[in-house]
């Protein structure tokens, strides 16, 4: 059939996972955000071990994708920057975990061939 | 993977993170000793010195706590409001219990067992104060030592009594106990969590 995605439908669901969270460190950030109201920059370095600069990427491609919401706030005139997820983001993990409780799923019940 | 995945302790291992720099034990405990040495030396500067606490507990907080963890706001469940109304009950209940107790034993109004009991152990009284300070502060943030200190306080006291130890010897044990366990765990959070340079 012409109107047929080439490739194996069963599989189409592992690369239709949503890159943006599957990144381990994009998903740790968010693993904690849904958690919390808000944090700000230091928490989310402390909690996760991520570097400033890699952090700082990671969140700049969570915002741009629309998944956390990022505000600057001066507390004793020292600049604050605080994240909390979005309603969005929140949308997103629920989608991601439903893919891939499907993905796992499909693991456990398929038969492994042994090497033996 | 070293440990279990737990999600569900997530939140419960972050909230207790941010009571594990000591300072509120370590600044309380100080209050009580100070309470103790001014009934020791009949100073009232370690009376006034004892209540320091009170302004400086968020400046250090924010000097000392939020720089090395960083920052969090929770979704607490329970709110604001509601926490604090459940603290101003706990301390209307303890002023108007001591205040009945002052008023009740100035009349002579209360039976003689009671004012026996009072001559003796009322010191336990004045601990159950700072005792009920910990209980507020562990219904307030649920970390389980606070409601051992306010345990400790009391059964300090009664055995200081019990051994005919002065007051303000078992006033100060337990402040100083509490203070140096807050001590203790303000090295191990600085040690634990350097600081961070700022964003």
């Amino acid at each position: 059939m012409a109107d047929e995605e080439p490739g194996n439908g069963d599989l189409q669901v592992i690369a239709d996972l949503d890159r943006t969270i599957h990144a381990p460190a994009r998903l740790m950030i968010l693993a904690l955000l849904a958690v919390v109201d808000s944090v700000d920059f230091t928490f989310l370095m402390t909690q996760t071990g991520l570097t400033r600069g890699n952090l700082s990427s990671h969140l700049t491609k969570l915002e741009e994708a629309g998944y956390i919401v990022i505000t600057k706030e001066f507390v004793e005139r020292i600049p604050r920057t605080l994240v909390r997820l979005s309603d969005e983001g929140r949308a997103a993990i629920q989608a991601y975990r439903e893919q891939m409780r499907q993905v796992v799923d499909a693991l456990l019940d398929a038969p492994v061939n042994s090497s033996q | 993977m070293s440990e279990k995945l737990d999600f569900s302790e997530l939140k419960k291992k972050i909230y207790f993170s941010y009571h594990e720099d000591g300072l509120l034990d370590l600044l309380m405990g100080l209050c009580i000793l100070g309470f103790g040495l001014n009934m020791a030396t009949d100073n009232s500067v370690f009376l006034v010195a004892s209540w320091i606490w009170i302004p400086v507990y968020m400046p250090m907080k924010n000097s000392i706590t939020v720089p090395r963890l960083g920052y969090v706001r929770l979704n607490e469940e329970r709110t604001l409001a509601s926490r604090l109304m459940l603290l101003l009950g706990i301390g209307v209940v303890a002023a108007l219990l001591f205040l009945g107790v002052i008023v009740f034993s100035a009349q002579g109004s209360l039976p003689v067992s009671v004012m026996d009991w009072l001559r003796t152990y009322h010191m336990m009284l004045i601990g159950g104060l700072f005792a009920l300070f910990f209980v507020g502060a562990w219904l307030w943030t649920a970390v389980r030592r606070f409601l051992v200190y306010a345990i400790l306080i009391e059964a300090l006291i009664f055995a200081g009594i019990q051994l005919g130890m002065e007051p303000p010897v078992y006033t100060m044990l337990p402040g100083g106990l509490i203070a140096l366990a807050g001590l203790g765990k303000l090295l191990r959070f600085l040690q634990k969590y350097p600081v961070v340079e700022g964003e």
